[in-house]
Parts: structure tokens; C-alpha cells; sequence
């Protein structure tokens, strides 16, 4: 017949799709849950931060970082040293923090010239 | 939340909402209406009734629905009548008119069921016009209810709602409402003169990714509540979400209501899935206001995009095939930025040129680039015009966003260069709204 179709409304609070076909992409939850992804992002501010503007440096590639919810997010050093912020995007890691998500962080590239960059990524703990 | 006994009333029409196919998105069908506002209610924890028309066969279902996500009790006011009350929308995210079709909607009309159910129990009452007679949905409430009204569709202005006037808490509005285009889009004043006509003591208006404002009408004072971009699963019914949890919030003080109303919406924006909402939701109120100020995001009011100038650079020309071109510049205008077009405002060029016409449009153009605030890049095709014009725009420390749907151009030194760079226009809309509301803070 060539038609196919939506057959019902599927995004009931509880319920489970199916893996495919008709339905597929329907149900309660996507099974996915932002606080516990692991993401990549470069820092904002670093030339702001108390790291760089205690130091004169970034941390070096391979450095240990987490995160902080002090009025914004922040990625802080082993000592809690704010290393830059994370953009608004990620504002919801400040509820993710506030129920008890914590994050482990690692410089995945930084420079010092033109201007100081931090780039890391993150992983739920 | 769960502060109140007595519950919310939602008021307005439940249709089926039919969003196409988008990318790489699959159809998605669901209840709408009134009902985007019921899952903002029930994923904030919030009592809430529904007094609902809705077409016979639509009726069982949204009952069933409904009750499955905290509906207390289900006012059936009347029936939708010669049409099936769908909406086929197709760009859910809004990065330029929406295309909602709502079908047969000529044909359509509502029949009151009498007698009427009784509503006299609810003491707030969240109304989203439609094709019934609000009147009548007054009168069936008790002479003390307190109603918000969201105007954002099938209100042609807000004269006809003068006999809400002496009990109406708060009138909340969109930029892409007919209102707003019609009173509000040259300068604020008339609308809020139009307003304070209704005698509300709070006024809302959604600025989609500009954030949104909340005029207290009581004292004057203005409460800016940017929006936090992230990636617009679907912003369908985005909206009525948050006008009914900043209602269900008034308790706390329209100031929290809002910044609860907008939690809600950016967060029914993310996802499409109810319980992922109500997660999210749910974590997020636990954010006290004072931290959601502290968190800031982007703000940048209809009216200030135009104080920005922003350069259009990319094959601009009459005799190039450029869908993408021409969808992202109907997506900026569509949020009011305004957009210098060199090409259209410098001429395009006879093929061959003259060395002295080449010369003229090369200086026009370098100059109009000066004098824009940021630049919106498409470059397609073999177009290395494009590419030098992103290069003049970042040693001038111009913020760059490009736009790349063809990704023929991701190159070290476009990509970082830009301050956004991508293929998908939802996320360099983002982008341009980032940029310019941080250039707004440098100038304030």
C-alpha cells in the first residue's frame, strides 16, 4: 500500500518502545541521562581564572581536573584552583553537581600563546 | 512542589501535534495543545485539572493520557468540530517560522457542550485562547478565580480580552506572536501600553533564544531571564510549558515564577521524552534563584538585535544555487537581527568585470565588513571570496560564525578561527545569539 504510520501516541511517562519499527523513538525515557555523559569543551576565561592569573600558566596536557559549582561551573585543579569556566551550554551540570554527580577531568590540550587556552574532557564519576 | 491543595486549571483546546521527518529525526506524534502545559505541570510536581475542548475521537486518548501524568480531574467544555484538530509542523527547533499547518482549520469550529461542567473550585486558571469563546470560560468560573492568560495564538489583540480585566494576573506573550508582531515588534511601548489596559500585575514576554523578560506592572522593575542554548530537540509547545509552571510558582513571587517557568522550558526543549523531562526538571528546581542568576546564560532582547550589525559573507549571487544561504538569512530575520547583505548592497558584478567595478565592490565590501559587528559565513562551493572575508573578520576580532552545510570548508584555520563553526544551522544560531549578547555586555 506504500503507507505507514504513526499508530499511536507512545510517549507515555513508564512506558517502553520498541527497538524498531513502528513506535521506535516513542516512550517514556531515551534510556540517555545528560548527567551522566562524558563531553569535551574548551574553557572559558582562563586568562581570568585564579590558576593562570596566580601562575602565568595552564595546566599542561594530561593535568587532572574537576568540577566546581560556584555561582557557575567551574574546571578546578587537584588543589581547587578554578582553571577557567565551562560555557553556558553546560549550565545544567550545576543541578548534575548539586545532586551529588562529580566529575573527573583531564587537559586534553592547552596553550599558553596567543592566548591562554585549556581544552579538556570530562567523565562522570 | 507540591504546596498547594487546590489544583491549576489549564484551560484551552488538546490537538494532535505532527511533526515531520526533520534531519535526522524521525516523525514524532504527539498530544498537544494544552497538553505541552499538562506535562510542564506534571514534571514540576504541580496539581493541576484540565478543562479542555478537543475533537469526540481525540477524547479517550487525552483522558488516558492525562490521568497518566497527574491530571486530577478532566473538564470536557466542548467539541472540536470539522476538523481533526492536527498541526503538522516542519522545523520543530525554530530556527525560522515553525510551518505549522493546522489542518482544515476554515473548516473548524467548537461546540460548547451544555450544561457545562462546573469550575467554580479552581482559584487559578492558565487559559490559552483558542477558537472558543473565552467569555464563557469566564463565566463558569468563580467570580474570585485569578486567571494568566498566554496570547501567543488566536488572539488578534488584547482588546478582546478587556473583560478579563479585573482578574487577570498576568498576560504572558511570544516575539513570534501576531500580538507581538503587530504592536510590539517596532518598539515595546505600544504593546506595554496595551498591556497595562488588562491591568495584570506581571507581563511576560518570550523572547525565543534571547531569553525573556518579565515586566512587574506593579512597580515598574524588569527581571531579565536569559536562555541557556543547548541543542532544541523540539521547541513545539516550548512555550505554554513556561507560562504554566511560572503560574504555578506565583505563590513564590512572579520573579521565582518565572525563572521556574523558564527552568521547565528549557528543559522540555531538550527532549521529547516525558520521563527524561521530569528528571531533568526535577533536578534543576533544586537550583535556588540566586544561583540560576549567577549561572547567567544569553540575553538579548528582540529590540537590541538591531543595534548589531551582522555581515553576511557567501555566494550571494543571483546565478548560484544556495537553498542554505537563503534559509539562514530567513532564519535571522525571522529573530529580528539585522542582517548587511554585500552583494545585494555593493551590486553583483557583470561577468567579465571591469578592473574599476572589481576595485569599487572589493573596498564597499571591505568596508561594510568593517562596520559590521560580527559575520555570518556560508561559504559553498568554490567561493574563496567567503574565505577571505572570514579571514579579515578574525584578524579584525570580529566574532565569526560559519555556517558550513556542505562541510567542504572544515579547515584548521576556518573552524578554529570561527567562533562557531558547523553544519547544523540550529547550533551557529546559537552561535550568533551567543556572540552578540556578549557584545551587548560590553556595552552596556
Amino acid at each position: 500500500m506504500g503507507s505507514s504510520g504513526s499508530g499511536s501516541f507512545s510517549d507515555y511517562s513508564g512506558s517502553t518502545p520498541p527497538k524498531s519499527g513502528p513506535g521506535a523513538g516513542g516512550g517514556g525515557t531515551s534510556g540517555v541521562d545528560r548527567c551522566q555523559q562524558a563531553f569535551s569543551t574548551v574553557l572559558e576565561e582562563v586568562a581570568q581564572c585564579d590558576y593562570f592569573a596566580q601562575s602565568g600558566l595552564v595546566p599542561a596536557e594530561g593535568a587532572s581536573l574537576t568540577l566546581v559549582f560556584e555561582r557557575r561551573v567551574f574546571a578546578v585543579d587537584q588543589r581547587g584552583i578554578k582553571v577557567g569556566a565551562l560555557p553556558t551550554a553546560y549550565n545544567y551540570l550545576a543541578a548534575c553537581l548539586k545532586a551529588g554527580v562529580s566529575y573527573a577531568g583531564v587537559v586534553t590540550s592547552s596553550a599558553l600563546a596567543p592566548m591562554p587556552t585549556v581544552e579538556a574532557d570530562f567523565v562522570p564519576q | 512542589m507540591e504546596t498547594r491543595t487546590v489544583p491549576v486549571l489549564i484551560a484551552g483546546e488538546i490537538v494532535v501535534d505532527f511533526t515531520l521527518p526533520y534531519q535526522k529525526a524521525e516523525c514524532k506524534l504527539r498530544l498537544g495543545g494544552i497538553v505541552h502545559a499538562a506535562r510542564g505541570l506534571w514534571a514540576a510536581g504541580v496539581p493541576y485539572a484540565v478543562a479542555a475542548f478537543c475533537p469526540q475521537y481525540l477524547e479517550g486518548e487525552a483522558r488516558r493520557y492525562l490521568e497518566a501524568h497527574g491530571c486530577q480531574e478532566f473538564h470536557l467544555l466542548g467539541d472540536v468540530v470539522g476538523a481533526p484538530n492536527v498541526i503538522v509542523i516542519g522545523d520543530p527547533t525554530e530556527v525560522s517560522h515553525q510551518g505549522y499547518e493546522d489542518l482544515l482549520r476554515d473548516r473548524k469550529h467548537v461546540i460548547p457542550r451544555d450544561p457545562g461542567p462546573d469550575l467554580q473550585g479552581y482559584a487559578r486558571v492558565m487559559v490559552f485562547p483558542g477558537r472558543y469563546d473565552i467569555d464563557d470560560l469566564r463565566r463558569r468560573c468563580s467570580p474570585n478565580a485569578r486567571f494568566s492568560i498566554d496570547a501567543a495564538y488566536d488572539v488578534d489583540s488584547l482588546a478582546s480580552l478587556q473583560q478579563f480585566r479585573d482578574c487577570i494576573e498576568a498576560v504572558m506573550l511570544s516575539t513570534s506572536s501576531h500580538i507581538f508582531a503587530t504592536l510590539g515588534a517596532g518598539s515595546l511601548d505600544p504593546l506595554l501600553a496595551e498591556v497595562a489596559t488588562l491591568s495584570p500585575e506581571v507581563f511576560l514576554l518570550k523572547e525565543n533564544r534571547g531569553g525573556s523578560r518579565l515586566f512587574d506592572l506593579r512597580n515598574g522593575s524588569v527581571e531579565e531571564i536569559p536562555a541557556t542554548l543547548g541543542k532544541t530537540a523540539n521547541s513545539v509547545g516550548v512555550g505554554d510549558v513556561y507560562s504554566a509552571v511560572m503560574v504555578a510558582y506565583a505563590e513564590r513571587g512572579w520573579a521565582e515564577a518565572a525563572w521556574r517557568g523558564c527552568q521547565a522550558a528549557t528543559a522540555y526543549a531538550h527532549t521529547t521524552y516525558p520521563d527524561d523531562f521530569r528528571r531533568d526538571l526535577q533536578r534543576s528546581l533544586t537550583l535556588t534563584v540566586e544561583e540560576l542568576r549567577g549561572l547567567s546564560g544569553t540575553t538579548l532582547p528582540w529590540h537590541e538585535r538591531q543595534r548589531f550589525s551582522i555581515y553576511l559573507a557567501g555566494p550571494d549571487f543571483s546565478y548560484v544555487y544556495k537553498p542554505e544561504l537563503d534559509r539562514a538569512v530567513e532564519s535571522l530575520a525571522y529573530h529580528n537581527f539585522r542582517v548587511r547583505r554585500p552583494v545585494q548592497e555593493n551590486g553583483e558584478l557583470a561577468k567579465p568585470a571591469s578592473d574599476g567595478a572589481l576595485r569599487r565592490t572589493y573596498l564597499l565590501d571591505c568596508q561594510l565588513l568593517k562596520d559590521c559587528d560580527a559575520i555570518f559565513a556560508i561559504p559553498l562551493g568554490r567561493d574563496p571570496g567567503t574565505l577571505v572575508e572570514i579571514g579579515m573578520a578574525i584578524e579584525l576580532r570580529k566574532p565569526v560564525i560559519t555556517f558550513d552545510p556542505r562541510e567542504e570548508n572544515n579547515n584548521t584555520m576556518v573552524m578554529v578561527g570561527s567562533s562557531v563553526y558547523s553544519a547544523d544551522l540550529d547550533e551557529c544560531l546559537n552561535g550568533m545569539f551567543d556572540a552578540l549578547a556578549k557584545l551587548r555586555i560590553t556595552m552596556v
